[in-house]
């Protein structure tokens, strides 16, 4: 995380570009919906132009957010978007989702539950549950993802509700799926309580 | 604890046995009287001398001997005290047939409450209260108190029922009666204020008359419990449920877009999934499914289905909904094209659907179904025999029994129609071949079987080694 526009160059540099600037605040729950968020900073001109305009959308859209800083990430390239969650089900405790991302999550609802703990096999049948699972397997000529690196995120998620009770919900969103590993390049954990009462 | 003595009590006790045929009482106790049942039987009133001709007993304790059962069937407020005196009788087992407990509230739920703190760490068992309580049809015990004329007793058969509502319950046993299908054992569990679907689930599970375990529930108390309970079972046995109240949208925080996402519907549904449940969104999948996994075997890594048909249009309709669930169809192997062409008329096209033609008889269907079955490329096949043509008469039932038992492969059967229909649905019942009425159901019914199948291969896969 940086506090002004020349950290977030030397940073830059250090991770190498393209980088992503995402917003820190803790009234800030949906970074994007506020402008903040930006992608794909191809070097340090764009860079520094990026940064006050992000503290001004940010400023603009939410005035009495507190910003805490900037986070600086080297900006991962595109490919076949996941989605993984964990949360605590009144009736049956501990659950892991796995969905589609974008589009397949926001209109098709493309998402599947399973309550933890969930073994190879389980994660494995929770991914082919999911109608956009055919995407993962390669289509067009596409390359395959790595299922068994997704197989084992949603093996360390389902580990990780049964052992920390303190995290109530949690989202890796999205997970990016090459064809040899993955990346989640954003993450929201809800702690217990502050869960909204689930 | 043991639940044996619900279903296979040597003495059983009916608190509110009455002398008048239309209490609940006396139907509960009559229903013992009249039946097989081998234990005793003995009728509680204070008031009464005998009851259908038996010394009644003014209370448990005074009946001699050890009491397994007692039926009680009195009002809500005079049931604490019932426990109480079979507390001291050391009775086994009670069903609280009586209603006016939790689901009314107040008054109601304090006697609930005060049940439950009586038999806190206690020996004795409770199903109910609020509930019609156990159909046992292999121990005869009946505490049903619809009179038989309204609700007719199914048959002993391989399916196990357990439902939370006993109205839905006993329609559906009435149900299951006329139509040839027999039951191992009902339970209705009402309030739930002891026994609940994680006891019985795991009770069933060990029991040698029940093939298959059938839910309707709405709500479930122990969830994690529910499902290890599930996933024990099925190591024996498939369990189907029912869950009703799938809708209603759970108030779920936003904070995440897990959260967001995490409709009741969908958890259930993944829930179920993971432990191998098979999930039935109706009335019909319930008993559609649940005939099909207790009469048939599973299928082996071989699943293509074989469809024979003596009507094109269904034929045409299967291989549509065999797509739309993502099954395949059979291509048959080259011996069965060669055998089928040598026995089946020059119009009959050997390929799958396989349509043997309007005039199809049972010959026809005995040639075509044993070249299909034994294809190593077919994994289960779907009769459809449509029976408003003169060519077929009712000895199709044996060529499609003898077919399923000597090919070992799982078979269904897809038939409409009137009185002739419904006595050869019957009697395909009666051999344990499950017949449905529509493609679509036959499908459903095959892809649920498929389902159960690949629930089987995942426990041997984590078998240990």
């Amino acid at each position: 995380m940086v506090q002004n526009v020349d950290e977030a160059v030397a940073k830059g540099k250090l991770i190498e570009f393209p980088v992503v600037l995402k917003i820190i605040s803790p009234q800030i729950l949906h970074k994007s919906d506020v402008g903040g968020v930006v992608l794909g900073i191809g070097g340090e001109a764009a860079l520094k132009e990026a940064y006050p305009k992000l503290i001004a959308e940010v400023r603009k859209n939410n005035p009495k957010a507190e910003v805490l800083g900037v986070l600086i990430e080297k900006m991962m390239p595109p490919s076949t978007e996941v989605i993984v969650g964990g949360i605590r089900d009144s009736q049956f405790g501990p659950s892991i989702m796995f969905g589609m991302g974008g589009i397949f999550t926001e209109v098709y609802k493309d998402v599947a539950f399973r309550v933890a703990p969930v073994d190879k096999i389980d994660a494995l049948n929770l991914i082919h549950e999911l109608r956009g699972s055919k995407i993962l397997e390669g289509i067009r000529g596409q390359p395959p993802a790595d299922i068994d690196a997704l197989v084992d995120v949603l093996i360390d998620v389902s580990s990780l509700m049964l052992q920390h009770s303190a995290v109530s919900q949690l989202d890796l969103n999205p997970v990016i799926a090459y064809p040899d590993g993955v990346c989640a390049v954003d993450t929201r954990i809800v702690p217990a309580k502050n869960d909204g009462g689930m | 604890m043991d639940l044996a003595p619900f279903f296979k009590p040597k003495t059983v006790a009916v608190v509110g046995a009455s002398r008048k045929p239309r209490k609940f009482g006396h139907v509960i106790f009559k229903n013992f009287v009249d039946s097989e049942f081998e234990g005793k039987v003995y009728p509680i009133n204070p008031e009464a001398e005998t009851i259908l001709g038996l010394k009644a007993y003014p209370s448990v304790v005074d009946v001699p001997g050890e009491l397994d059962l007692t039926v009680i069937a009195v009002p809500a407020p005079k049931v604490p005290s019932i426990v109480d005196e079979c507390l001291s009788k050391g009775v086994k087992a009670a069903v609280i047939i009586s209603g006016g407990f939790k689901e009314i509230g107040g008054e109601g739920a304090k006697l609930e409450s005060s049940i439950k703190e009586k038999i806190e760490g206690r020996s004795l068992r409770i199903i109910g209260p609020n509930c019609i309580g156990v159909y046992d049809p292999v121990n005869h015990v009946d505490t049903l108190f619809l009179p038989k004329y309204r609700l007719r007793r199914p048959k002993q058969g391989p399916i196990a029922f357990i439902s939370q509502s006993g109205a839905f319950g006993a329609a559906v046993l009435d149900w299951a009666t006329s139509q040839e299908i027999g039951i191992s054992k009902f339970i209705s569990i009402g309030n739930k204020v002891d026994v609940d679907e994680v006891d019985l689930l795991n009770y069933l599970a060990d029991d040698p008359h029940t093939k298959c375990v059938t839910l309707y529930v709405e709500g479930i108390g122990r969830g994690r419990a529910f499902l290890d309970a599930a996933k024990k079972a099925l190591k024996r046995k498939p369990v189907v449920v029912l869950k009703g109240g799938m809708t209603k949208a759970g108030a779920r925080a936003t904070m995440s877009h897990t959260g967001s996402l995490a409709g009741s519907a969908k958890i259930y549904e993944g829930a179920f999934k993971g432990a191998g449940i098979i999930a039935a969104q109706t009335v019909d999948e319930l008993f559609d499914y649940a005939r099909v996994l207790a009469y048939q075997p599973v299928p082996g890594s071989q699943k293509n289905v074989a469809v024979v048909t003596n009507g094109g249009g269904f034929g045409v309709i299967s291989a549509d909904e065999i797509s739309r669930r993502g099954l395949n169809l059979a291509e048959f192997h080259s011996n069965t094209l060669e055998r089928l062409r040598a026995n089946l008329p020059d119009y009959a096209i050997p390929h799958d659907p396989l349509d043997l033609v309007g005039d199809a008889d049972v010959e026809r269907y005995r040639v075509a179904l044993d070249a299909v079955s034994s294809d190593p490329n077919v994994g289960i096949i779907l009769v459809i025999v449509l029976l408003q043509t003169s060519f077929i008469e009712s000895d199709v039932v044996d060529a499609i029994s003898e077919a399923s038992l000597a090919s070992g492969k799982p078979i269904v059967v897809c038939t409409i129609g009137g009185d002739f229909t419904q006595m050869l649905v019957k009697m395909l019942e009666e051999d344990q071949i499950p017949a449905y009425p529509t493609p679509g159901r036959a499908i459903s019914a095959i892809n649920a079987l498929i389902q159960y199948s690949k629930v089987r291969e995942d426990i041997t896969r984590r078998a240990p080694q």
